[in-house]
């Protein structure tokens, strides 16, 4: 790439000297002031390209275009506008009937529940396994499982491919041994390198009894620090999250539905009510190492958003214990009592895309999201809509992308709890988990995110279309946009992605030099 | 990167301006040695060309500097052939 760089900008500088030189030659002898000004304007044409071209190549290369990985971590120019954007209710529509999300519906809560049992984190024997079949397994679990039996079979069908792709690592364990590494340093904050809950070492700790007693722990004051205003809440605790670590944050009150109903974390399962003091949610989101990101599933791993969100939840929730008020934590990889997608929709981070995840101007879909409940008055934000619901309806890249299928091709959302959204087979996001080349499934896929045409760097060439087409309301700047996406960029066919023989572990980007074991490790190349 | 350093980012795009100061007056001069009769919407019409053809290649070069493998050049190549086009119907029209 960058000989091919260098080479172009030497052939533009040599057409330039060939212009001037050959002008000099054809400029008639009409005084040498404007002699000079003649050349002097074709070579500045000239070099007015090269050093566009320079500055695009630097923009297009430079960290600084990294959104949130910029040299401040919530500075000036990184951010869109949201004000012209601002509505009154979210871009998912809700039904007359909607009700709060069930806890077994969430395919991570479901899958842990099954590991825990299938492997006890204290060594003991087995309490189920897949041969005594669903109805051993314990509520709500058991009946959910009853009535899907089609989601039972494929949950099985993934086990047995996770046990494949366990086998296979050997075969991939020196090409990806950085990314594996980097993702089992950086999930230390929450589990052990073979992919188990750290339960000794977590940060924040998990819950223990009721969130009546946990989420007020920490506070050690006689009297609550009071807030002058909402307002003063909101714009402290939004600087507070940044210094902490956030690129993204907003505040809003607390949809019940986006509760899990069915268990608590700290207190098991059970029906409970939304406790009381969980009135508002405090969002952020941060992003993925970016070149990493474009790399995935192979050379990816969500464990550095991961553990830097849990940083920052742990941070924040002990500095509002400081101030005298509750506060609990909602984090990744899956302890949250909260789903989080629409919460931060609702927070107006974004809007929620066609793969079931948030969508961010910013950040397109490389947002992580982590969030803290209490009952902090504070004026909150409105949701946005810069044109996502139009956007996804058309454009499908992830879709195409996805290796399972676990994404809906269909042009209009469909209803789930009661609000309308594009449906995601979890089941069979999960499968794709267990078929890309890693260590293990739990370092996931994350290729709907790196396709995404929102998930770009925050140089000209991408926030520009970002600024305008969100303002035009015939859509023509989204279709140019879409078509350009798709006639200039190439994208591997969504098996590529898979090992061999179905695929050909493919990537997106070419990974960065800084995860290609080749070039720092004396190891032989078969790949 | 160097060239792109704290120090030296202002430093290039006072340089650039330079440059583009230097196009101008340069233009004004061969306008007047070809003998074209500018208005000022045949000027707005050669800096918006002017324009396209340096969006053809920060475009095409921002996305090399992304690795993106082949966008960039599908980009310049499309781009290229829309200046081009734009500015032979430009010559027509000046000349």
């Amino acid at each position: 790439m960058k000989r091919k760089f260098l080479i172009t900008v030497g052939f533009l500088v040599l057409v330039g000297f060939l212009i001037v030189f050959f002008s000099g030659v054809a400029i008639p002898d009409d005084g040498t002031y404007r002699s000079i000004l003649k050349i002097g304007g074709l070579l500045g044409a000239v070099l007015g390209i090269v050093g566009i071209s320079v500055a695009g190549y630097i923009g297009g290369k430079d960290y600084d275009s990294y959104t949130g990985w910029e040299r401040y971590t919530h500075g000036a120019g990184m951010f869109f506008n949201r004000k012209p954007f601002y509505k009154d209710k979210p871009t998912y529509k809700v039904t007359e009937k909607t009700r709060r999300v069930n806890w077994e519906e969430s395919i991570l809560n479901r899958l842990m529940t099954m590991m825990m049992l299938m492997m006890p984190p204290d060594g003991s024997k087995p309490k189920w396994l897949p041969d005594k079949g669903p109805a051993a397994l314990p509520e709500p679990i058991r009946t959910f499982f009853l009535e899907n039996e089609d989601r039972y079979k494929l949950t099985l069908e993934t086990f047995g491919l996770a046990q494949k792709q366990l086998a296979e690592w050997p075969t991939y364990a020196d090409r990806y041994a950085i990314i594996d590494a980097w993702a089992n340093a950086l999930g230390g904050a929450f589990e052990t390198w073979d992919g188990k809950l750290n339960a000794d070492h977590l940060y924040p700790p998990e819950p223990v009894g009721p969130p009546e007693k946990w989420d007020f722990r920490g506070i050690h004051r006689d009297k609550l620090l009071p807030f002058k205003s909402p307002t003063h809440a909101s714009q402290l605790l939004k600087k507070i999250t940044h210094t902490f670590g956030a690129t993204l944050v907003g505040i809003t009150k607390l949809n019940p539905d986006w509760c899990y109903q069915g268990s608590l974390r700290g207190v098991g399962a059970g029906d409970y009510k939304v406790p009381a003091h969980w009135e508002y949610a405090i969002v952020f989101a941060v992003p993925h190492e970016w070149d990493m990101f474009y790399v995935n599933p192979t050379y990816g791993s969500s464990y550095d958003a991961y553990s830097l969100l849990r940083v920052i939840a742990a941070r924040l929730e002990a500095f509002i214990h400081e101030l005298g008020y509750p506060a609990r934590s909602h984090v990744p990889p899956f302890l949250y009592d909260i789903m989080m997608p629409p919460v931060a929709v609702d927070a107006g981070l974004g809007e929620q895309g066609r793969m079931g995840l948030l969508l961010t101007p910013e950040l397109g879909c490389n947002a992580r999201l982590a969030c803290v409940t209490t009952n902090i008055p504070m004026a909150v934000d409105k949701p946005i809509d810069f044109g996502v619901q139009e956007f996804c309806r058309k454009c499908k890249i992830c879709a195409e992308e996805c290796p399972t299928g676990a994404i809906s091709h269909s042009a209009e959302p469909g209803v789930e709890y009661g609000y309308r959204r594009w449906k995601i087979k979890d089941d069979l996001c999960n499968k794709a988990w267990a078929m890309v080349a890693a260590s293990k499934p739990s370092h996931g896929c994350r290729i709907c995110l790196a396709v995404c045409p929102y998930s770009r760097k925050n140089n000209w060439l991408h926030t520009l279309p970002r600024t305008i087409d969100p303002r035009d309301p015939t859509g023509i700047v989204s279709s140019t946009l879409l078509w350009m996406q798709k006639a200039f960029f190439t994208y591997p066919k969504a098996r590529d992605f898979l090992p061999p023989p179905a695929g050909k572990n493919a990537t997106y980007h070419e990974p960065p030099d800084w995860l290609q074991t080749e070039k720092w490790f004396d190891v032989r190349k078969t790949w | 990167m160097v060239l792109y350093s704290t120090i030296s980012r202002p430093l290039f795009w006072i340089a650039m301006g330079l440059i583009y100061a230097l196009i101008i007056a340069g233009t004004r001069v061969w306008a007047q040695d070809l003998g074209l009769q500018m208005t000022w919407w045949k000027w707005l019409l050669v800096t918006i060309w002017y324009c396209l053809l340096s969006y053809s290649f920060a475009g095409a070069f921002t996305l090399m500097g992304e690795k993106e493998p082949r966008a960039w050049y599908r980009f310049l190549g499309f781009h290229l052939i829309i200046t081009i086009l734009v500015g032979i119907g430009l010559s027509f029209l000046l000349f």
